[in-house]
């Protein structure tokens, strides 16, 4: 229910509008003057005020003037006489809400209260939207918030290191994982800071190259690229980087780079690869003790018959033992040879290597021996093969190792005894050599220890090193050497090297 | 000499195969050698030695092992003492099962780390021999 206070100095007038209200269904307060007014207006505010102009003491303006200043909300309809047009008018001015005459009509009041009560709807309904709007934006501002809140954990928060940089290289987001990988503070790095102050020199070029590249995850992408940082005080960090490029409508604004440290990675790698060389570096110790055993025990065997043999006064005796133990001391020579050419390493020659011609000469080499054991061997080699550059020498004793393995590889079981020497091109990628023979085969449980250093199954006739060197000359050519085998037909070593399209 | 007690060497060395066959020979033992286990065990049933003296490092160490193994196991001709002479130190781990292992299970008689002294394996030798006649 709607409050209005009717102000007039004549009690049948107040009188009369009170009645006729309270009949409109309004809740009705009387003042006798100005004073009165404003006082219910401060204690039991009115949404109308229905005030005569002219009254003693405060008259009807200065009313409405106190009135719109304490309470711009409440509607103040003026009650005028006659010939008090210029009254309402200035009435008007001050934002009363409408004026209507004496003596009053039913009609006109009706007309406006009306329009008061349109304008407390209409401002109701304005301060409702206006609330609703304010309410929306603070929803939506701290939605925003939120967001930026979270992604800005995110950024902070991150074990990486996060950098932003714009085009010109000026650094414009530096994490906290940033600080802790680089020592500069967010506000160094952000006031002026140039990424290229982050790596050593001439790696951010190198980097920058990169994103633009195929390499590393392709154009605009950088992923896993192991580089190394440079920190406040000049330490080197090695870092693994990923990077984007950064658009905005289309145009390249700037990069955006996530540093991981890769100290403890890297010093864990270190420490692993010292112990497994260390680990290596004992088992061949222990092969090579073994190895030096096996030779020992033929010379403690030969030297014995050499004694025997001296106080029998045999001399058949004597020179049995003695060729034992010049037979050992040659296995020793041997093996140490053999030790220091697998130890040596590339001090090798390059050269163009004609294969055909190294492929012969090993034939005419083992071919008396092949013949004396009963073996047959046999050559296909094609015309025209391509040279292959590295020491020959080198490629020479490769040959001649595989070859003399398959020369060994038969039984007394072994029906067909047969060695063949073969080159070829595979796919116009590759020249091969393939070495096969129809020997006894390499059993299962040995077939993944035969490239390994002294690890043989020659007894005290082989050293354990022909194939570890053999594989290491065919890297250093560049190729690559498998086998395959079937326990009691044979097997086939190949040496594939990589076709040289021609310069 | 019926007499005489017959050794099976076995080796994958033909050359220790030979010095051991003039070794032994020389001290009055009737000796057979071979270089695998496959002509070892027809060496072992066609003469019926009397002592095995295996090499386990042969082509590969289980085939001598499994060789070992596979004669204790058995009875007639097989029942014989073995001498096992070996490259690694019968404390040496690394393969699937140690020497140790390998020598409870098949009960080798006597492990020789080499190289191995001549005077000492004859002396082994003699002890296998006697030991098993009384």
């Amino acid at each position: 229910m709607r409050r209005i206070l009717v102000v007039d100095d004549e009690e049948s007038t107040r009188e009369l509008l009170a009645l006729s209200l309270q009949s409109d269904g309004y809740e009705v307060l009387c003042a006798e003057d100005g004073y009165s007014a404003m006082e219910i207006c401060a204690n039991h505010p009115p949404q109308i005020v229905l005030t005569d102009i002219k009254m003693p003491g405060m008259d009807g303006i200065e009313l409405l003037r106190r009135i719109k200043h304490l309470n711009a909300d409440i509607e103040v309809i003026m009650i005028t006489g006659h010939g008090q047009m210029e009254l309402a008018i200035q009435a008007l001015q001050l934002e009363a809400s409408d004026f209507i005459n004496k003596p009053i009509s039913d009609n006109a009041l009706s007309v406006a209260l009306r329009r008061a009560e349109q304008k407390i709807w209409m401002r109701e309904k304005l301060r409702e939207y206006t609330e609703n709007l304010e309410c929306m934006l603070k929803q939506a501002t701290d939605e925003i918030r939120k967001r930026y809140d979270f992604e800005h954990n995110l950024i902070q928060t991150s074990m990486d290191g996060i950098i932003v940089n714009d085009r010109d290289g000026n650094i414009i987001l530096f994490s906290e994982g940033a600080s802790r990988i680089y020592g500069y503070s967010r506000e160094e790095a952000v006031c002026g800071l140039k990424v290229t102050s982050l790596y050593p020199e001439g790696e951010a070029r190198r980097v920058k190259k990169l994103i633009y590249s195929q390499e590393y995850g392709g154009p605009g992408y950088l992923v896993n690229y192991e580089t190394t940082a440079r920190t406040k005080d000049g330490r080197l960090v090695p870092i693994l980087l990923s990077a984007a490029l950064l658009y905005e409508d289309g145009e390249e604004v700037g990069t955006v780079g996530y540093f991981k440290d890769i100290t403890e990675v890297k010093e864990l790698q270190a420490r692993l690869l010292e112990q497994t060389r260390l680990a290596a570096m004992g088992e061949a110790m222990a092969e090579v003790a073994h190895g030096v055993k096996n030779i020992l025990y033929g010379m403690k065997l030969g030297a014995y018959m050499v004694e025997k043999a001296l106080s029998q006064g045999d001399r058949g005796r004597l020179e049995k033992g003695w060729d034992m133990v010049r037979k050992n001391m040659d296995r020793i020579a041997r093996l140490s040879l053999e030790m220091l050419d697998y130890a040596r390493g590339k001090s090798r020659r390059r050269e163009a290597i004609a294969i055909n011609d190294v492929i012969n000469d090993v034939y005419q080499e083992l071919s008396k021996r092949a013949q004396e054991e009963g073996v047959r061997l046999e050559l296909e080699t094609v015309c025209d093969l391509p040279y292959l550059f590295g020491d020959v020498e080198a490629f020479h004793s490769c040959v001649l190792n595989l070859m003399t393995n398959a020369l060994e590889a038969f039984g007394e079981e072994s029906v067909e005894k047969r060695v063949t020497l073969r080159t070829f091109v595979q796919e116009n990628r590759w020249i091969c050599v393939e070495v096969e023979d129809t020997g006894r085969g390499i059993p299962p449980e040995v077939q993944d220890k035969i490239f390994h250093p002294l690890f043989t199954t020659k007894g005290a006739r082989g050293t354990g090193l022909g194939l570890a060197i053999a594989q290491k000359i065919v890297q250093e050519l560049g190729g690559v050497m498998d086998f395959h085998t079937t326990p009691g037909r044979g097997t086939t070593f190949r040496l594939r090297f990589p076709l040289v399209t021609s310069q | 000499m019926s007499t005489a007690k017959k050794i099976l060497v076995i080796d994958d060395d033909p050359e220790i195969c030979q010095a051991m066959e003039t070794i032994l020979g020389d001290n009055g033992y009737e000796v057979y050698a071979a270089t695998d286990t496959v002509r070892g065990e027809a060496l072992l049933q066609e003469r019926q030695p009397d002592l095995l003296i295996l090499d386990i490092m042969m082509a590969t160490m289980h085939e001598g092992l499994d060789f070992a193994a596979k004669i204790k196991k058995k009875e007639g001709p097989y029942g014989l003492p073995i001498l096992i002479v070996s490259g690694r130190p019968s404390s040496e781990k690394g393969y699937q099962r140690s020497v140790e292992e390998d020598l409870d299970w098949i009960a080798a008689d006597i492990f020789m780390e080499k190289p191995v002294d001549p005077e000492d394996l004859l002396r082994n030798v003699e002890t296998l021999l006697s030991r098993r006649k009384a």
